[in-house]
C-alpha cells in the first residue's frame, strides 16, 4: 500500500511547494497557515498476473470469465479510449487484461472475438494508438481483419435500440446487442457515474446528450436509467483495474515527490527542466507533453457483475487515494497542468484547462478558485475545431448553458464538417465540448470568484473569469470576497 | 447579441523568460541544507517512503558480434516484452551452437540473461536461456522437447518466454564461405509469456512446443488465429536439408524493390478507417 495522502499547514519551515500551470513548472511560496493536500505517494508498477488471475477466477456477483466464455459463441471485449487514465500509461494494463481475456477466450474455443473502443463523443483511435494502448500483438491479430473498431456514434447502420427510458429509445452499438458475452476492461482512475464507459461511449447520439446533456448534468438519476437498461438487456461481465498515482521517469521524477525530500538531484532536474520549457519552440513542448507517459501501480483488480464490481473498485480506489479534505474552505487553489488525457491537446485549450479546474477533481466548497494556467488561445485545428469555434463565437455571444443549448448546439451538431472531421479525421464530435463547457458552468456556480494566475485576460474574460499575474496579485482580486485573511486550500 | 468584454481584456503576447537557469541554480544554492538533511515540515506524518525501483522498460538490443560477421537480424514481436519483469526463463528453438549467442545479443541487456547453471541464475534473479530439445537439431526441424523450461519456471514462479530462431541452421558454415555477397539473414520471434506455474508440467511444455512451432510459421498467421488454434501443433513441414538452407539464403529484395513496393499503402490505410 503506498504512503498515505494528508493535509499540511504551512510554516516558516515548509518549502515553496511545486505548480505546474500548462507547461509551466514553478515553485510557489504560500502564506502561513495555508493548507496544503499532498495525494498518496506514487508507486511504481508490477506485473498484473497475479491480481488478475485471481479477480477472474474468483469474481463477484458473477460466474467465472472461464465459464462465461465457455458458454459464449460471440464475445465482444470494450475497452475506453487513451484519455484515461491522464497521463497516458507507459506500460498499459489494458493490454495485458485483454490479451489474458484473448487466452481464456483461445481456451474456450469462442472462434468469433472482436474488440470495441468505446470512445463515444471522443475522437477515434488511430492504429498508432491502438498499437500503443493494446500492443502488436493483439492489433496485428485484429485490425486487419476489422475485428478492431471504434465506436461511432453517428453511425446509424450501426446502432440497435434495446428498450426505452423516459419514453426515448436507447440505442447501443450493434456488435454489443449481437454478442453472448461482453468483457468491458475498465481503467478505475476516479469515481465515474455507474457504467459510464459502456453508458457515454457505446450508446448513440440523442442517448449521450440525453444523459450528459444540460438537463443530463442537472438529473444524474437519467444516467441510473440508462445504466440499468443496459445491465438488464447487455450480457455484461466488467474488469475493473484500480490504479495508484502516476509515477514520473527521470528527470520528471521530481513531480511526485513532496518538495522537502527533493534531493541534489531532483532540484538539478528541476532547474534543466524549466530551462528547457523556456527555451524549446512552443511546438516542441506541446509536442514533448503530448509524449509524457507515466508508470501507475495496479492496486487492485476486480471483476464480476458491473454494480457490484464497480462498487468493490471504488471502495478500493477510495481507500488507497482519499484524504480528509476540509469541508468548506474560503479559496481553493489548483494547478492545471498540461500532461492532460488528450495527447492532441497537450497543454490544454482554454476550455479543457476551464472543465479540468471547475469540473474535475475532489469536490471542495470554496468561495473562490485560484488556479495556474497559461489560457493561450490554441486549439488544434483537425481535431478541435468545433472547440476553437465554440471559443471564438459563442462564448463571445453567452455564457449561459440554457442559451446555448437553444441557440447553439443543434447548429453545431448537424455541421457536416465537424461530423467530417468526427468520422475520418480522429476528431472530437462537436457535441462534446457543449457537454464540457454545460459541466464547466454547472460547476461555476459554486464559486462567486474563478482566477486564473499568470492567464491570457481576453481568455479568462471570455470564460467569465479573471485573470492576474501572480498568486498575490489572484488573492488581492478575491479579497473583498473573503477578506484578506483567508482559509486557503491548495491541492497539490 | 453580444457580451462586452472590460477594455483591458485583450490577448497577451506570450512572453517566456529566455534563460531561467541562473536564477533557479542560485534560489537551489540559497536554499540547500549544506552537510544537514532536509528535515519536513510540522505537521507531516512520519511514514518513510516505500523503496522501490521504477518499472524498467526492457527492449531488445542488436547482437553486434554477429553484425560485425556480416549477418543481418530480425527482431519481431518485442513490444510484448517491454511489459514483462525479470527474471524470466527464455525458451528457444536449437538450430545451431550460434543460437545461444544471437539471443544473448538480442535480449534486453537487464535482464543478465545467462545459459549455464539456470537454477542458481534465476535464485540470483537473473534470466536464463534454455534450450528444451537439448541438442541442435540434426535437420533444422523442431524436435522433442524436455520439461527442463517448465520445470524451471514453475519451481521459481516466473514466466516462459517462447522465442523462435530461424535462420542460424548451418550458420556457421555459411559464414565461413566468405564469398557469398548476400548477408545471411536469422530472424527471432519473441512470443507471448506463458505461465506454467499453475499447470501439470507436461501440458506446459506441450504448450511451449506449440507456441514455439507456431512463431515459427507466424509469417502465415496471426498471433490470435494460433492461439484459437489452442496449443494444437502445426502440419509437419516435410522439407530436406539443402531446401531450408536454400530458403534461408534465398535473395531478398532489394532497396529498389521495396521502395516499388511502398508506394501501395498497406489495406488497412488504404481502405476504411478503424
Amino acid at each position: 500500500m503506498p504512503r498515505p495522502g494528508f493535509v499540511l499547514e504551512v510554516d516558516d519551515k515548509t518549502p515553496p511547494i511545486l505548480t505546474v500551470g500548462g507547461t509551466r513548472l514553478g515553485l510557489q511560496r504560500y502564506g502561513l497557515g495555508t493548507r496544503v493536500a499532498y495525494p498518496p505517494d506514487a508507486e511504481p508498477s508490477v506485473e498484473p498476473t497475479a491480481l488478475l488471475n485471481a479477480a477472474l477466477e474468483a469474481p463477484v456477483g458473477s460466474a467465472p470469465l472461464t465459464q462465461r466464455l465457455a458458454e459464449a459463441k460471440r464475445v465482444l471485449i470494450v475497452f475506453g479510449d487513451n484519455t484515461v487514465p491522464a497521463p497516458a500509461m507507459k506500460f498499459d494494463v489494458r493490454r495485458d487484461v485483454a490479451e489474458h481475456v484473448l487466452d481464456l477466450a483461445a481456451r474456450a474455443r469462442v472462434d468469433d472475438v472482436s474488440l470495441l473502443v468505446a470512445n463515444g463523443l471522443h475522437r477515434r483511435l488511430t492504429e498508432k494508438e491502438f498499437v500503443g494502448l493494446l500492443g502488436e500483438r493483439v492489433v496485428g491479430s485484429f485490425l486487419t481483419q476489422g475485428a478492431l473498431n471504434n465506436h461511432d456514434v453517428t453511425d446509424e447502420a450501426h446502432l440497435v435500440a434495446i428498450g426505452e427510458v423516459d419514453g426515448r429509445e436507447i440505442r447501443v452499438n450493434a456488435e454489443a446487442v449481437a454478442a453472448d458475452l461482453i468483457v468491458n476492461i475498465v481503467v478505475y482512475d476516479k469515481p465515474r457515474p455507474p457504467l459510464a464507459q459502456l453508458s457515454f461511449g457505446l450508446t448513440d447520439l440523442a442517448t449521450i446528450d440525453y444523459i450528459g446533456g444540460l438537463e443530463g448534468q442537472r438529473n444524474p438519476q437519467r444516467a441510473q436509467a440508462v445504466a440499468d437498461l443496459l445491465i438488464e438487456k447487455l450480457p455484461v461481465f466488467t474488469i475493473e483495474v484500480v490504479l495508484g498515482a502516476p509515477v514520473f521517469d527521470a528527470p520528471l521524477s521530481f513531480i511526485g515527490k513532496r518538495e522537502w525530500e527533493w534531493k541534489l538531484a531532483d532540484q538539478l532536474s528541476w532547474v534543466g527542466v524549466r530551462q528547457l520549457l523556456a527555451g524549446v519552440p512552443k511546438q516542441a513542448t506541446s509536442r514533448l507533453f503530448g509524449s509524457l507517459k507515466a508508470d501507475y501501480a495496479t492496486l487492485d483488480v476486480v471483476a464480476g457483475a458491473p454494480v457490484a464490481a464497480e462498487a468493490q473498485a471504488r471502495q478500493a480506489w477510495a481507500a488507497a487515494h482519499e484524504i480528509a479534505l476540509p469541508d468548506q474552505v474560503d479559496v481553493l487553489v489548483k494547478s492545471v497542468w498540461g500532461v492532460g488525457g488528450d495527447a492532441t491537446d497537450p497543454v490544454g485549450s482554454p476550455l479543457a484547462a476551464a472543465h479540468r479546474a471547475l469540473a474535475d477533481g475532489p469536490e471542495v466548497s470554496a468561495k473562490a478558485l485560484i488556479a495556474f494556467h497559461p489560457l493561450k488561445n490554441r486549439f488544434s485545428n483537425r481535431h478541435h475545431s468545433a472547440a476553437a469555434d465554440f471559443f471564438a463565437d459563442v462564448l463571445v455571444a453567452t455564457l449561459e448553458p440554457d442559451e446555448i443549448v437553444e441557440q447553439f448546439q443543434e447548429r453545431f451538431t448537424s455541421d457536416s464538417w465537424y461530423l467530417e472531421l468526427y468520422r475520418t479525421q480522429h476528431a472530437y464530435h462537436p457535441l462534446h465540448v457543449f457537454h464540457e463547457w454545460y459541466a464547466t458552468q454547472l460547476a461555476r456556480a459554486r464559486f462567486s470568484e474563478v482566477v486564473w494566475v499568470g492567464a491570457d485576460r481576453r481568455s479568462a474574460a471570455l470564460l467569465g473569469h479573471r485573470a492576474s499575474s501572480t498568486y498575490a496579485d489572484a488573492l488581492e482580486i478575491v479579497a473583498d470576497r473573503v477578506g484578506v485573511r483567508p482559509n486557503v486550500l491548495v491541492l497539490r | 447579441m453580444s457580451r462586452e468584454l472590460p477594455s483591458w481584456a485583450s490577448a497577451g503576447k506570450d512572453e517566456r523568460p529566455r534563460a531561467t537557469w541562473p536564477a533557479d541554480l542560485a534560489r537551489v544554492v540559497k536554499g540547500w541544507r549544506w552537510g544537514r538533511r532536509n528535515t519536513p515540515p510540522h505537521g507531516v506524518p512520519e511514514v518513510e517512503r516505500a523503496k522501490r525501483p521504477p518499472r524498467r522498460e526492457h527492449r531488445p538490443g542488436a547482437p553486434w558480434s554477429l553484425w560485425r560477421q556480416g549477418v543481418i537480424t530480425t527482431v519481431s514481436g518485442a513490444d510484448g516484452l517491454a511489459n514483462i519483469d525479470p527474471p524470466v526463463v527464455v525458451a528457444a528453438n536449437h538450430q545451431s551452437l550460434l543460437d545461444s549467442q544471437v539471443l544473448r545479443g538480442v535480449l534486453p541487456r537487464s535482464w543478465r540473461a545467462v545459459a549455464k547453471d539456470p537454477e542458481a541464475a534465476l535464485a540470483a534473479g537473473r534470466s536464463v536461456i534454455v534450450f528444451p530439445e537439448g541438442e541442435p537439431s540434426s535437420d533444422g526441424h523442431l524436435g522433442e522437447f524436455s520439461d527442463e523450461a517448465a520445470e524451471l519456471a514453475a519451481l521459481h514462479h516466473v514466466p516462459v518466454i517462447p522465442v523462435a530462431i530461424s535462420g542460424t541452421y548451418n550458420l556457421k558454415a555459411i559464414m565461413s564461405l566468405r564469398v557469398l555477397r548476400t548477408r545471411p539473414l536469422v530472424r527471432v520471434r519473441f512470443g507471448a509469456p506463458l505461465h506454467p506455474r499453475t499447470r501439470p508440467i507436461a501440458s506446459a511444455t506441450a504448450e511451449l512446443r506449440a507456441a514455439i512451432a507456431d512463431l515459427l510459421e507466424l509469417k502465415h498467421s496471426s498471433w490470435w488465429s494460433q492461439l484459437r488454434r489452442g496449443g494444437e501443433p502445426p502440419d509437419p513441414e516435410t522439407m530436406g536439408t539443402w531446401r531450408r538452407i536454400w530458403t534461408d539464403l534465398r535473395p531478398r529484395r532489394t532497396r529498389d524493390q521495396r521502395r516499388a513496393a511502398r508506394i501501395w499503402a498497406s489495406p488497412v490505410r488504404r481502405g476504411e478507417r478503424p
